[in-house]
């Protein structure tokens, strides 16, 4: 008995007692309920971490493929458009040799006359003398004269050209720009335009209508590769010779970059997953189909829209609108998710 | 301070001096006494209740921590079988309580303040055990080890040679370890 009893019988105690021996037991059962499920809960979190770790380095892997493609895409036109200069500066300097051959025969000829003039060998002047307006005639001496001054300066404008992709090629690409850079997004377009024109100049016009803009932080490399890809998916939408236009201007506190195309269009249910990472027409091996999902990754990753607008058998629009002000950059821009609508489909 | 340290001395006052004992320390400290382990409290909350203890029975306070560790012992041989149910050495046990216990602690309980223990392995029956604690329970880690040694069956026998109430930044545990019998 103890001092808490209330009069009673003590059997009245003993129910008390086997009442509140329940309750704890029922609280002991719950608190290891709790814990059972804590430590479940733990694991599974643990586990989502790291197939989220996984994830994420597979997304890593696939835009560095996206982007390896690209580049891979990039290098055969500039290897292209390189190799045409190359190819003619080759020969001209091929016939450039022959000439120097000529030249090399008759300075040799002339050189030996004045030492027969100087020696007073008539006769020995008199056939040197046959001999080189012979080899002047044969070999049409006044035409290789015009001939050297145009090769040399057809092979100097070829060379310029080779140093202009090249300049091109590096400007487009802005390796050493990691961080933000202030930049005008016409300047992007026009780099990109450079670097992508063997794509295009068969296929298409390009009509550009660039309005006055701002600076904008930005990386401008990343911007250029979302500018290539649009570009080269309008190019590529268009079966006949058609219409590329781009435009440029300032809509309230943002910069509108309009890219259209005269093509054929993209149908209603594609719209919606256009920008769903892997989603592509293209035949198998023709596209990665994360060209679009990682332009919409660097768009967001600016703080930017990237909006689709299309009409079967008549074209198609792309509009990137970025903030005037920037936007701090976030670290991973993230493919958007398989469900994810694209903005305006 | 995490939940059970409550309800095990909770178990231990109304086993030990009665339910009247625990509800007059409740009454008197004024705290309310409904304890669970999923939560936690102030410890001042515990300090306050053993205080009271020691007031009311006339033991001294590390006396009580100290019983109160051992009650303690068996409490998580109960509540956590998981930990003792490989076959280890009262040694094997003492030094995975850093990294395997206190570890899974935390995932269930990541807002615990746990103690931290460094070991020292000088032989095989000798174990340094040094202990750090914001809380400087030093009389509660003896009572954990008395609980160790029934559990293992096996005698340890220890000497505190830092401690933190004596100006130390740490407490020294120099443990000698004898006559265990295999818990397997």
């Amino acid at each position: 008995m103890t001092t808490t009893d209330r009069p009673g019988t003590s059997q009245n105690t003993d129910v008390l007692h086997r009442a509140i021996e329940r309750e704890r037991k029922a609280r002991r059962i719950a608190e290891q309920l709790l814990e059972d499920r804590s430590r479940e809960l733990f694991l599974a979190t643990e586990e989502i971490q790291a197939q989220y770790a996984s994830l994420q380095q597979t997304q890593g892997q696939l835009i560095h493929s996206e982007k390896m493609a690209s580049v891979g895409q990039l290098a055969a036109g500039v290897a292209h458009e390189i190799n045409n200069p190359i190819g003619f500066v080759t020969s001209n300097v091929q016939t450039l040799t022959d000439y120097v051959e000529v030249y090399h025969t008759l300075l040799k000829d002339y050189a030996a006359l004045v030492r027969a003039h100087e020696s007073g060998d008539a006769a020995q002047q008199a056939e040197l003398k046959q001999r080189i307006t012979r080899l002047e005639t044969d070999e049409d001496i006044s035409y290789i004269t015009e001939d050297t001054c145009e090769l040399l300066h057809e092979s100097y404008e070829g060379l310029q050209r080779v140093r202009e992709i090249v300049q091109n090629l590096k400007s487009f690409v802005h390796l050493d720009k990691t961080s933000q850079q202030l930049a005008n997004v016409n300047d992007g377009i026009e780099a990109t335009l450079k670097v992508v024109w063997n794509e295009l100049k068969y296929k298409c016009d390009v009509r550009k209508q660039l309005g006055d803009l701002p600076m904008i932080p930005c990386f401008v490399g990343e911007l250029n590769q979302v500018f290539l890809n649009l570009l080269v998916n309008a190019a590529q939408a268009m079966e006949q010779h058609g219409v590329i236009t781009i435009t440029t201007g300032v809509e309230l506190d943002q910069i509108a970059v309009r890219i259209s195309d005269t093509g054929k269009g993209i149908s209603r249910e594609h719209l919606s997953q256009l920008f769903n990472p892997f989603f592509t027409t293209k035949p198998v091996g023709q596209g990665t189909g994360l060209g679009l999902s990682v332009s919409y990754g660097i768009i967001q990753k600016h703080g930017g829209t990237i909006d689709v607008d299309s009409t079967v058998g008549e074209g198609t629009t792309f509009t990137v609108r970025l903030p005037i002000r920037g936007t701090e950059p976030r670290r991973e821009a993230a493919l958007p998710a398989a469900t994810t609508a694209c903005p305006a489909g | 301070m995490k939940g059970i340290v409550f309800t095990v001395l909770n178990e231990l006052v109304e086993n030990q001096f009665g339910m009247d004992v625990w509800d007059s320390l409740l009454n008197r400290t004024g705290h309310d006494g409904a304890y669970t382990t999923a939560a936690s409290y102030p410890d001042a909350e515990a300090m306050s209740l053993v205080a009271g203890l020691s007031a009311h029975t006339g033991l001294p306070v590390n006396d009580l921590v100290r019983v109160f560790g051992r009650y303690l012992f068996g409490a998580f041989e109960r509540q956590y079988p998981v930990f003792f149910q490989l076959p280890q050495t009262a040694k094997e046990f003492l030094k995975s309580v850093d990294e395997i216990i206190h570890v899974e602690v935390r995932k269930l309980y990541p807002d615990a303040v746990l103690p931290v223990f460094e070991y020292e392995d000088p032989a095989e029956n000798r174990l340094v055990m040094l202990y750090r604690s914001t809380r400087q329970l030093c009389p509660l880690a003896e009572g954990l080890l008395e609980g160790a040694a029934a559990h293992f069956q096996t005698s340890i026998q220890y000497e505190q040679t830092k401690c933190t109430h004596r100006g130390d930044d740490h407490c020294r545990f120099e443990l000698l370890l004898g006559g265990e019998h295999d818990n397997n």
